[in-house]
């Protein structure tokens, strides 16, 4: 009987585009399960996702996925064989049907045997709930469908490693509740990682989180340990605290606060979201992040 | 250190066939990838409509004309031309899919190299050669089973115009993997329409002084009626081996570049630079060979068929006529012996015995194809001088010249039938004298003027071609009734031609009766037209021209 153990092991992955650290010695591993991958615009959250989808290299660094080093060729295709991949924008041929779209995927996966093939890309969109759209084209598809025949062709071949890059964005509420049911179900038994700028996403689907920031991880750990970085940092008051690092009004009229608390304060249980607002903060709040 | 995933126990993935080695499964994938691009590529709209401009071009220009498959091979290289300007498009549009749609992260996630995407683009072209090869089967099949074909298609010509569209889908395919732009393509596309429009133009003035034509893309057929097979001297085959070696280094080109963006294997990359450099090797010595200048051999038998064309023809008698036409355009000869009866019987039966049986000869005009300094009549070897209006014909054989070129309907069929009616009515009113003496033709008097009437009443279209001759002779004294006249062709002054219309406007029985009870004197070579106009009670147009130095 195995153990279960990391998926992906990364070492000091370094990625420079012009003057711009976009990865800057990032080294992690993930066991499967679903982990959130959190960061503001910027932090590097897409060139790290590209680079564990094998889409480019890193400059420095290593990385190994499911046991295979994607910088030699045959193990790089042999993971590709093996991992499902979601672009934030995956570029969809608009005058394709959804089906001819997964179809074209699927032969790029090198799924070649026609009618399995084409079994399987009626086993993925029915998995995603599309299977009564298949004819039509994509362009006459609304936004959260479109979402979802991106992740039916990253779901072609039963992937091991699925790398969602905001699957939920631009998604309406009830769409993201169908949308985390469905990752929820495909963590059950394979790695996913998942980017979003959405916590609750995290809070709902995550066993990990991480957190990249100006290219450098800045947290690791679940859901439970990032919220708890906030402990004692989040309070509530009757106006703006203005010693806050970030404060709003709620839904009770109160403000709710968050950064280093006056004494006395009225303390609140931190939230997902409180920690991670409170590690993109600044310098002032490092050793919270410690 | 060491790790161990957990993989459960789900199966291969569908379709995958995780048993075959990887690079089977890979030369599969592609074929798959081939299949669909192939069916897009076939519905693309503008393989469509290029398509569509394809088989009417090939129809149009099939319909008019009684086909010589040896020339009708060469025009079906314009019409599958579109197909080929479709085929640079299309293929672009499909190789830059990725790009255009920003589905390059996508594809970069995918087993399938980049290298083997861009041969999947490159042989999903096939199918369309595949199709273009059906249009010109089926025009050739059709123009073969229609009367008076001759039927001795080259298949290099043939072949040209399918291969015009595997270098098109290549120059797509490779200008995708060059260039992100959709922009490109289209340029290039009108850049190598007007290249070769241009060559084409050089090339109708004169192949054999500019064998460098033939490093265009593709040469229509010389403007003029199709000579025998053997004389046409066009470096076909060359020329395919020409176009199919650019299509394979341009090809390997995009490989290439694919590979190179791609890390792919040596082994690889090695089969790809040593087909760039065979298809290299190959394109470079069939333009060598292509462009070189006419062999002698074949200057002097083409100037053998200008200049004692008879030895070259095979003839058989039909009455009224004997037929001499170049061997293999027998078909042809059915084709003329309705307007060949319909002349004669236009003739006094008695006046038509004296002059029967008129000798009906192939003519071609090979004089663009031969040197102009053989052509000098200044010079030693004797040249053909009385092709051109105005000029005394060169004593011969007379014969009524009737081209290589037969038309069916349109505008060329009625010149045709015009002037084989008015070269055996020429004859028919001016024969050979019983002691062998050259008949006297006068092209400015009353025998010119009947002689064109007797070759309208042949059939309508002859006489419309004799309308159209004369119209557009209009500003000059004299005419002929071809493009590309044989020195023994007839020639005819505009005045005569104008009260022959005029006649043609009147009554047949009025004038027949007329002509037949003053016969000796209407076809006497020295009757005039004005005593003609007296003799048919017509006022003849008058003689605005300057007098022709022959009237």
């Amino acid at each position: 009987m195995t153990t279960p153990a990391s998926t992906v092991q990364a070492r000091d992955l370094t990625m420079t585009f012009g003057r711009t650290r976009a990865l800057d010695g990032v080294s992690f591993e993930l066991v499967p399960g679903v982990t959130g991958l959190l960061g503001p615009n910027g932090a590097g959250k897409t060139t790290l996702l590209r680079v564990l989808a094998t889409v480019s290299a890193p400059d420095a660094g290593s990385v190994l996925t499911l046991g295979l080093d994607p910088r030699r060729t045959d193990q790089r295709l042999d993971l590709r064989g093996r991992l499902g991949y979601m672009p934030q924008e995956p570029g969809f041929h608009a005058h394709f049907t959804a089906f001819e779209f997964v179809d074209y995927v699927a032969i790029l996966k090198e799924l070649h045997q026609r009618r399995a093939r084409h079994e399987e890309v009626r086993r993925v969109l029915e998995l995603v709930g599309l299977d009564a759209v298949r004819r039509k084209k994509i362009k006459a598809l609304s936004g959260g469908m479109r979402r979802r025949v991106a992740l039916a062709q990253a779901l072609l071949g039963d992937p091991d490693l699925l790398i969602l890059d905001e699957p939920t964005a631009g998604l309406d509420p009830e769409q993201r509740l169908r949308f985390r049911e469905l990752v929820g179900q495909l963590g059950e038994g394979r790695t996913v990682l998942l980017s979003t700028h959405q916590t609750e996403d995290v809070v709902a689907l995550c066993q990990q989180v991480m957190m990249l920031h100006l290219g450098k991880l800045r947290f690791t750990g679940t859901p439970l340990e990032l919220a708890g970085l906030a402990q004692g940092h989040v309070w509530h008051s009757h106006k703006r605290d203005p010693g806050a690092l970030g404060a709003w009004r709620t839904g009770t009229g109160q403000h709710r606060n968050i950064g280093n608390p006056p004494a006395g304060a009225d303390l609140l249980e931190p939230t997902l979201e409180d920690g991670y607002l409170l590690l993109l903060g600044g310098d002032q709040f490092e050793e919270v992040a410690a | 250190m060491s790790t161990t995933v957990e993989h459960d126990d789900r199966p291969p993935a569908a379709g995958a066939s995780r048993a075959l080695p990887a690079g089977a499964r890979s030369r599969r994938s592609m074929l798959a990838l081939t299949t669909v691009e192939s069916g897009r590529l076939l519905r693309h709209p503008a393989v469509l409509a290029a398509t569509a401009v394809s088989v009417w071009l090939l129809w149009r220009w099939g319909k008019g004309t009684a086909p010589v498959l040896h020339y009708a091979d060469i025009a079906t290289q314009v019409p599958l031309a579109a197909l080929a300007g479709a085929a640079l498009l299309a293929t672009n549009l499909a190789v830059l899919r990725s790009h255009r749609d920003g589905a390059v992260d996508l594809y970069g996630a995918t087993r399938l190299s980049l290298a083997r995407r861009t041969l999947s683009h490159l042989l999903s072209v096939l199918p369309l050669v595949a199709l273009g090869a059906i249009l010109v089967v089926a025009d050739l099949a059709w123009l073969a089973g229609t009367p008076g074909s001759v039927r001795s298609p080259h298949l290099a010509e043939a072949a040209t115009g399918p291969a015009l569209i595997v270098l098109g889908g290549c120059l797509g395919v490779l200008h995708g993997r060059l260039a992100r732009s959709v922009a490109l393509a289209p340029l290039v596309l009108v850049a190598l329409a007007l290249g070769s429009l241009t060559v084409a133009e050089l090339y109708k003035g004169g192949q054999d002084q500019r064998p460098w034509t033939w490093l265009g893309t593709l040469l229509p057929a010389p403007p003029f009626d199709p000579p025998p097979a053997d004389l046409l001297g066009r470096p076909a085959t060359w020329h395919l081996v020409y176009l199919l070696g650019i299509a394979v280094t341009v090809a390997a080109l995009a490989l290439w570049r694919s590979q190179a963006h791609a890390r792919a294997p040596r082994r690889a990359q090695a089969a790809a630079t040593m087909a760039l450099v065979a298809a290299l090797a190959a394109t470079t010595g069939a333009a060598v060979v292509q462009t070189r200048p006419t062999s002698p051999t074949l200057a002097a038998q083409r100037l053998a068929v200008v200049n004692n064309p008879s030895a070259e023809l095979v003839c058989q008698r039909r009455d009224p006529a004997v037929y001499c036409v170049f061997p293999g355009f027998e078909p042809q000869i059915a084709l003329w012996e309705p307007t060949v009866r319909a002349v004669v019987a236009a003739v006094p039966p008695a006046a038509a015995a004296r002059a029967l049986p008129v000798t009906v000869a192939h003519r071609v005009g090979l004089h663009r194809l031969i040197d102009e300094d053989v052509l000098d009549p200044t010079q030693d070897n004797p040249a053909p001088s009385g092709d051109r209006p105005g000029q005394q014909p060169q004593p011969g054989p007379m014969v009524a010249p009737v081209g290589t070129a037969w038309g069916r309907d349109g505008p060329e069929h009625a010149l045709a039938q015009a002037r084989l009616a008015a070269n055996v009515a020429a004859r028919l009113v001016a024969p050979t004298r019983n002691d062998g003496q050259e008949p006297q033709w006068s092209p400015c008097h009353a025998q010119a003027v009947v002689a064109l009437w007797l070759a309208g009443q042949a059939s309508p279209q002859a006489a419309e071609g004799i309308r159209q001759a004369v119209t557009w002779a209009a500003h000059f004294e004299t005419f002929v009734m071809s493009h590309d006249p044989a020195p023994d062709e007839p020639f005819w002054s505009v005045r005569a031609g104008r009260f022959a219309l005029a006649l043609l406007d009147r009554p047949r029985d009025q004038i027949a009766q007329t002509l037949w009870r003053n016969w000796d004197l209407v076809t006497a070579p020295d009757t005039t037209i004005e005593r003609l106009g007296e003799v048919l009670g017509i006022q003849p147009p008058s003689d605005t021209s300057n007098p022709d130095p022959q009237c």
